[in-house]
């Protein structure tokens, strides 16, 4: 049986493997699903309804969204805590990957803070308090511009926190191993990083 | 613009409990000299540029040809190897300082225990029925042979753990160095009878998965080695390793 | 007799480490000591590669020709048992190194290559890139790491070996150490102690040995009586890029793989070594090659810009062949020269470089001149219970060495000295936990109170001014080309530098890793191996090997065919002369 010091090797990579899925499947499904905002406010309620009326779906939502974004954010707090990401790696600059290592924890930290906020307005507000949670209800919710500021900051942390971590994963498990694979892998990273935030701030604007 | 003289700044410490201070020399120029000439000259005359006489500073070196490791330190911000750091090269005055993720011993001192000490955990050596004749070893592929020398340069001399963000005075990770190591000796034919205790060692405590991807250590390393396509490649292992476990084959 | 003995190995380079090897296979357990961490001992600076008549190339090559050529290259100095027990364990011993997978080159069936080098016409010469020592360093490096973490080894790193500890017979049982960070002085029982401490080059200041080769171990055990042998050779490597701090090799393996000597004359390049030598061209054995760059620049003052530099010119082969096989070397030069090898030519000169000469070891053959294995006398000092192996012992060698012998001989000295410790520990009647705990308490007190008196040093001089000066008498005076009124000179200065060295101020009250109390010792240690050197060159009035003197050109067979032999006492080194073995092949004209 695997020693105590074994599991941390298995965490680890249960963490690198939950933030592709299920909750990268899950970001990536939440992008396209909202982007019915884009077709106007029939379209997104219809959207709404539907998840609304899946079955099991406090078992998807515990099961494949909360759990999985709990165990993601608090063990990362732990990674975090381990490493010294301000420590000035000695004469090598803003070399791109040991900014990407700080970059992705500032943002892990952010979104943690930033899930937490949108839940609670989104989704607790519908459980727990009995809003009804629409196209209108959206709009009225992200009209102000200080929303706006906090909505767009969260969409591009939760891009780049997940690109990056597409990178780490195939470098993590060994998907990519040639300097030049990862080097290709940097680039599609930074590709969806972009791809997803100006889809991302497109639908927060579409609400209006 | 000729220059006459070099200005040196060491950052001294008389043990690892004494408060550090910096102190200054200047010696005279020559062409085409090193760090460790400059430290030489220090110790011939150790005199600070206030003219006070001071200690000869205390300093590790051994080869002088960049193959031993010993001279590693940070000059001017960057880690190296005193030996081939050239003065030429250098602006002044020239800042020396000690590796700041192993314990200190003195001055430019440190302790790099944790690295062998991780090696011998690592298991990164071939095992051997003994040394008596037992004829040729098994025959290697020239590639195989020229991807293993580029492994086997690595002299454990710390560069790669002091730019690691995952490496610190406490944290236990073995950094690039030993998972390197694991992986030259995973491909060495006979090496790889044995690749399941290195994988299970390497991801023991402090093992692979401290990794945090920063990938400093690859520019860092002296010897060019390909240190993060040996830490992915022993994550391909791993993986492959465990999935094996899990589900047989 | 205890039930497990109790061994130390001093040094922790390839001899000290095979030894280790040797005695932890036999289930012994073992101290190792070091100044430096055992992976960063000099074996590292070993560029070309090892020799092995393996014979892959079907040139017709042979352990009895690898013999004859070791034996030829020494001048004939060398005893000729423990020489051809080397050139015959070579193959196996390559083979082994192999095994601990060392990345040896290899041909393109995937067999180990081979390449030519000094002093022989045959591809003898296994090698890793031009790294072939730090390779084979390693290797063994992590066959001890393996009996370390067996807990069969114990690693004293960053100690310095002080003295070995005598009993009441005058057999060592044991050694004094310093940790050199807490400074703490300590003995270490023991029932069979090896040195393997490698050269003494830093004797000469600049050299091409590393920093730690200080010869300071072998000057104690001398100064306690051990016996010194052949200290006068003093191998000039003709191929090293000048520095301030050291001058830095450029293997043989350049001028192996087709690397040509060359100065300009009359605005031509001048072969000198193809055209004096058209059979062994550029890789005539090192002194020869040395004292003909010597020539070309001092007598015919043709060196490059009027210069004491030749050129190196590896420029004509193509540059994926030498990355290849060179890579390490002349990455070295791009690294402290700034110019890339593999465009233009390298400027080089001589560089003091080993030692063949070294601590007196006895060996046992039979009577075909077999060298007994496992024999308690294989690589015993004079000294019962101190053994000596690598380039610390005077044999293989003889008066010149040829290149890629040095490797073979640290592996095959530590594979003869570990069993023999082992069976000389075992066949002791009284173990060294029987001699009284006072014998030990005594030197450890010795130690303290000469430690004490170099700490408390307060004249004027400072040591490592003392060492460079030094440096610059030996090299001067002690070197390529020798006169006995030179010779002469040096002794005295070494006798001034002796008195100055008591005018030492230390300067450094601490009692944590003081360097400056370390290396004053060890400058008194190499002061006194300076004289054994000089004056052992002095008496020897003839020229052998490396040992040249203009007054004397001719090798002299009659009068000097003998072995070396200095012991210490207080007013200097006393002389002494043995024979050398030369019972199977007999002295020949050296030419090449």
């Amino acid at each position: 049986m695997a020693t105590p010091a074994v599991w941390q090797f298995y965490l680890r990579r249960l963490h690198s493997l939950a933030g592709i899925f299920p909750i990268g499947v899950f970001l990536l499904e939440h992008f396209f699903g909202n982007a019915f905002a884009t077709r106007g406010p029939e379209a997104y309620n219809r959207y709404v309804e539907f998840l609304l009326g899946m079955p099991y779906l406090p078992v998807l939502e515990i099961g494949l969204v909360f759990g999985p974004l709990l165990f993601h954010g608090i063990y990362g707090l732990f990674i975090t805590a381990g490493g010294d990401a301000f420590h000035p790696a000695q004469g090598l600059g803003a070399r791109y990957h040991n900014v990407a290592y700080l970059l992705q924890r500032i943002t892990g930290i952010i979104l943690l803070v930033y899930i937490s906020y949108h839940v609670w307005n989104t989704r607790v507000q519908a459980v727990f308090f009995g809003q009804h949670v629409d196209y209108a209800y959206m709009a009225r919710y992200l009209a102000p511009t200080y929303e706006k500021a906090v909505y767009i900051v969260g969409i591009l942390c939760a891009c780049y926190h997940f690109a990056h971590g597409l990178f780490n994963f195939a470098y993590k498990w060994g998907l990519t191993v040639s300097a030049k694979a990862q080097q290709a892998m940097t680039y599609a990273s930074l590709v969806v990083f972009a791809a997803m935030s100006a889809v991302g701030i497109h639908i927060l604007f579409s609400f209006k | 613009m000729a220059k006459n003289t070099i200005e040196l700044k060491i950052k001294r410490q008389d043990g690892p409990n004494v408060a550090a201070r910096w102190e200054e020399f200047s010696i005279p120029y020559k062409p085409n000299t090193n760090i460790i000439s400059a430290l030489m000259e220090v110790r011939r005359h150790p005199y600070t540029v206030q003219g006070q006489k001071t200690t000869p500073p205390v300093w590790d070196a051994n080869c002088l040809e960049e193959v031993c490791g010993a001279c590693s330190m940070i000059i001017n911000g960057k880690v190296r190897q005193a030996c081939s750091a050239l003065i030429d090269h250098l602006e002044q005055p020239i800042a020396l300082e000690p590796m700041t993720k192993f314990p200190l011993v003195r001055d430019l001192v440190v302790d790099r225990r944790r690295m062998f000490d991780a090696l011998k955990r690592m298991h990164a050596w071939i095992p051997i029925d003994g040394t008596y004749n037992l004829g040729p070893g098994p025959r290697v592929d020239p590639n195989m042979q020229a991807g293993a020398y580029s492994l086997a340069r690595c002299m454990t001399c710390g560069c790669c753990l002091e730019v690691c963000p995952q490496v610190t005075p406490t944290s236990k990770f073995i950094g690039a160095a030993a998972i390197s190591q694991v992986r030259l000796f995973n491909m060495h034919p006979t090496g790889k009878m044995h690749a399941r205790e290195r994988l299970e060692a390497l991801m023991g405590e402090g093992g692979l998965q401290d990794c945090g991807n920063a990938q400093n250590c690859v520019h860092a390393c002296p010897k060019e080695i390909p240190l993060t396509e040996s830490i992915a490649a022993m994550g391909r292992e791993t993986t492959a390793y465990v999935l094996k476990r899990l589900f047989g084959g | 007799m205890a039930a497990r003995p109790k061994t130390i190995v001093v040094g922790g380079g390839l001899a000290g480490l095979m030894a280790v090897i040797k005695i932890a296979e036999a289930g012994i357990p073992v101290q190792i000591f070091s100044f430096v961490p055992v992976k960063r001992s000099h074996s590292v600076c070993a560029q070309g590669g090892i020799n092995a008549s393996v014979n892959t190339k079907g040139e017709g090559d042979s352990p009895q020709i690898h013999f004859y050529e070791t034996v030829k290259g020494g001048d004939f100095l060398a005893n000729q048992p423990l020489a051809k027990g080397m050139c015959e364990a070579a193959p196996g011993i390559v083979y082994l190194l192999d095994r601990m997978g060392v990345p040896f080159n290899r041909t393109p069936e995937g067999l180990l290559d081979f390449r030519g080098f000094g002093g022989t016409l045959y591809s003898r010469t296994a090698f890793a890139g031009a790294t072939t020592g730090q390779q084979l360093l390693y290797a063994l490096d992590e066959q001890v790491r393996k009996y370390e973490a067996e807990e069969l080894v114990e690693k004293y790193e960053y100690w310095e070996f002080l003295s070995i500890v005598k009993d009441s017979e005058g057999a060592c049982r044991g050694i004094a150490a310093q940790d050199l960070r807490t400074m703490e002085i300590r003995v270490f029982p023991a029932d069979a102690v090896c040195l393997a401490t490698g050269g003494n080059g830093v004797i000469y200041g600049k050299s091409t040995l590393s920093m730690v080769c200080t010869g300071s171990a072998a000057s104690a055990v001398y100064q306690q009586g051990a016996i010194h042998a052949n200290g006068e050779f003093i191998q000039v490597h003709p191929t090293a890029i000048p520095g301030e701090d050291k001058h830095r090799l450029m293997s043989e393996s350049a001028r192996a793989e087709g690397g040509r000597m060359w100065v300009p004359r009359d605005g031509k390049p001048w072969y000198f070594l193809e055209e004096k030598y058209p059979r062994y061209k550029n890789l005539v054995p090192r002194d020869i090659a040395t004292r003909e760059i010597y020539h070309v620049c001092r007598v015919l003052k043709l060196g490059v810009d009027g210069k004491d530099m030749v050129y190196l010119d590896l420029s004509h082969i193509p540059a994926e062949t030498l990355n290849r096989k060179l890579g390490g070397i002349l990455e070295i030069y791009e690294k402290f020269v700034g110019d890339d090898p593999r465009k233009v030519p390298m400027k080089v000169f001589p560089s003091i470089h080993y030692s063949m000469g070294g601590l007196w070891i006895d060996y046992e053959a039979d009577g075909s001149g077999n060298i007994v294995a496992g024999s308690p006398r294989n690589h015993q000092t004079n000294i019962p219970g101190l053994f000596a192996a690598g380039e610390v012992d005077y044999e293989y060698h003889g008066a010149n060495r040829l290149g890629a012998n040095s490797l073979l001989s640290c592996f095959y000295g530590g594979m003869l000295a570990g069993p023999a410790m082992v069976s000389y520990a075992k066949g002791l009647e009284r173990s060294c936990d029987a001699v009284p705990a006072s014998v030990f308490e005594a030197e450890r007190k010795r130690q303290e109170e000469a430690c004490g008196r170099i700490s408390a040093l307060s004249g004027t001089e400072n040591p490592f001014v003392l060492h460079q000066e030094l440096g610059e008498v030996m090299t001067d005076n002690v070197a390529v080309v020798r006169y006995n009124d030179k010779l002469q000179a040096a002794d005295n200065a070494i006798l001034a530098f002796m008195d100055r060295w008591k005018c030492i101020d230390i300067h450094d009250a601490s009692t944590w890793a003081n360097q400056a109390v370390s290396f004053t010792r060890q400058l008194w240690n190499m002061l006194e191996l300076a004289r054994v050197i000089t004056l052992g060159a002095l008496r020897r009035d003839e020229s052998r090997g490396s040992h040249y003197k203009p007054d004397f050109p001719e090798r002299n067979d009659g009068a000097w065919l003998k072995t070396t032999l200095a012991t210490w006492t207080p007013s200097g080194p006393e002389f002494r002369y043995a024979p050398v073995d030369i019972s199977l092949l007999k002295p020949e004209a050296r030419k090449y």
